[in-house]
C-alpha cells in the first residue's frame, strides 16, 4: 500500500469518528459518582452536626436536671440558686438543638428521596446530578453556614454559662469569651471552606450542564 | 485574557471540545492502549486544554493549539505512566469505560493505530501531525525540534509505514 492510500484510510476518521460516548456506561459512571458524592455530603455536612447536637442536648438536659436538684435539695447554699431564667435558657438551648436536628434530618431526607433511585435515562441521571449539586450549593449558602455556627455557639454558650453557675460561679465571662473566640475562628474557617467548596461544586455543575447541553443538542440533531 | 472568567473559559472549552473532539480521540488512541487508560488520558488532555484556554492568544489556529496541548499532555502522561508501571500499560480493562470504540471502526484504521503505538513518543506525535496535514514548520514549532530533523523523521516513518503495510498485505494474501 502506498503512503497516499494510508493517508486516505486515516482521513476516513474525519467522516466517521472512531470513538463514541457510551451513554449506558456514562450513566452508570455518573450514578456511581452521585452515590459517592451523596455519602461525602453526609459525612462532611451532616455527620458533624449529628454528632455535636446530641452532645449539646445531653449536656443541657444534664445541667438542667442537676441544677434543679441542687437548688431543690438546698445543697451548697453559698452557690448561685437556679432561677426561672436559668431554666428557660436551658430549655431554649435544648429545644433549639432538637429543632436544628429535626430540620436538618428533614432537609436531608427530602433530598435523599429524590436521589436514591437509579435514573432511567442519561438525561435524568444528569438532571439528578445537577439537582444534587444544587442541594450541595444550598448547604454552602452564607446565611445557612452563619446561622448554624451562631446557633451552635449560642447553645454551647448557654450550657457553659449554666454549668458555671451549677459549679458555683455566678458569672462565667471567661468561658463565654472562649466560646466567642471559638465562634470567630469557626466562622472564619467555615466561610473559607464554604468558598472553596462552592468553587469545586460549581466546576462539577458546569461539567454536568455541558454534558446535558451536548445531549440535548445531539437529540435535536437526530430529530432533524 | 488571563483574567478570563471561569464561565467564559468553560464556554470556549465546550466549543473547542465540540468541534475538535475527534482530534483529541486520535491523540488518546495513539498514546493509551486500554479503555481505562484511554479514559484517563482523555480526562488529562481535556483538563490541560481547559487550563490552556486563557493562554490562547489566537496567534495560531485553534487546531494547532489544541494539538500542541494534547500532544504535550499525552507525552507527559506516557512518561508518568511508564514511571509508575515500569514501562507497561495496564491490560485489564475491567473498569466501565465511558469512551468506546465505534461499532463501525475500520480495521485498516485500527492497524494504523497499532503501527503508531509501536513508535516512540515523539515519532507518534510526528505521525499524527503528518497524517493530519501539518507542515514541517508547524510540527517543528510544536515539538521544539528543527525542520530538517522533522523531514528526516517523516521520511523514515513514511517508509516504515509503507513497507509494513506491504508486508501486511503479503501476509493477508
Amino acid at each position: 500500500m502506498q503512503f497516499e492510500e494510508l493517508q486516505k484510510v486515516w482521513d476516513t476518521q474525519n467522516e466517521r469518528p472512531v470513538f463514541a460516548m457510551d451513554d449506558a456506561r456514562l450513566s452508570v459512571a455518573l450514578y456511581q459518582q452521585r452515590e459517592q458524592r451523596g455519602r461525602r455530603i453526609f459525612r462532611r455536612e451532616f455527620a458533624p452536626i449529628y454528632f455535636t447536637l446530641p452532645l449539646l442536648i445531653f449536656f443541657s438536659g444534664f445541667v438542667l436536671v442537676a441544677f434543679y436538684f441542687k437548688t431543690a435539695s438546698k445543697m451548697r447554699m453559698t452557690d448561685p440558686r437556679m432561677t426561672i431564667w436559668d431554666g428557660v435558657a436551658l430549655v431554649i438551648a435544648t429545644v433549639a438543638s432538637i429543632a436544628i436536628m429535626v430540620f436538618m434530618h428533614a432537609e436531608h431526607r427530602r433530598h435523599k428521596r429524590t436521589q436514591h433511585v437509579f435514573a432511567p435515562s442519561l438525561r435524568e441521571e444528569l438532571e439528578r446530578g445537577i439537582s444534587q449539586v444544587d442541594f450541595e450549593l444550598s448547604l454552602y449558602s452564607t446565611p445557612r453556614v452563619l446561622t448554624l455556627i451562631a446557633l451552635v455557639t449560642i447553645g454551647a454558650g448557654v450550657i457553659l454559662w449554666e454549668s458555671g453557675r451549677l459549679n458555683g460561679n455566678s458569672t462565667s465571662w471567661g468561658m463565654l469569651g472562649y466560646n466567642l473566640v471559638l465562634m470567630i475562628v469557626s466562622t472564619w474557617w467555615g466561610l473559607a471552606a464554604k468558598n472553596k467548596s462552592v468553587e469545586r461544586v460549581m466546576q462539577r455543575r458546569r461539567a454536568l450542564e455541558s454534558m446535558l447541553a451536548a445531549l440535548q443538542e445531539g437529540a435535536t440533531d437526530l430529530e432533524r | 485574557m488571563n483574567s478570563m472568567q471561569a464561565e467564559e473559559q468553560q464556554r470556549i472549552f465546550d466549543g473547542w471540545l465540540k468541534s475538535h473532539r475527534g482530534l483529541l480521540f486520535k491523540v488518546v488512541r495513539a498514546y493509551a492502549f486500554t479503555p481505562p487508560d484511554q479514559e484517563d488520558l482523555f480526562q488529562e488532555i481535556a483538563t490541560q486544554v481547559l487550563r490552556s484556554v486563557p493562554n490562547f492568544r489566537g496567534e495560531s489556529a485553534v487546531t494547532t493549539w489544541i494539538y500542541r496541548v494534547a500532544l504535550n499532555a499525552a507525552i507527559a502522561w506516557t512518561r508518568q505512566e511508564r514511571k509508575h508501571r515500569g514501562g507497561k500499560q495496564s491490560v485489564d480493562g475491567v473498569e466501565p469505560s465511558i469512551l468506546q470504540p465505534s461499532a463501525t471502526s475500520d480495521p485498516r484504521v485500527e492497524w494504523l493505530y497499532a503501527q503508531i503505538r509501536a513508535l516512540n513518543e515523539i515519532d507518534r506525535s510526528l505521525t499524527l501531525l503528518m497524517l493530519d496535514g501539518f507542515s514541517y514548520k508547524e510540527m517543528a514549532s510544536m515539538l521544539g525540534i528543527t525542520e530538517s530533523y522533522v523531514g528526516v523523521k517523516i521520511n523514515r516513518i513514511k517508509a516504515q509505514l509503507t513497507s509494513k503495510s506491504k508486508e501486511e498485505l503479503r501476509h493477508a494474501v
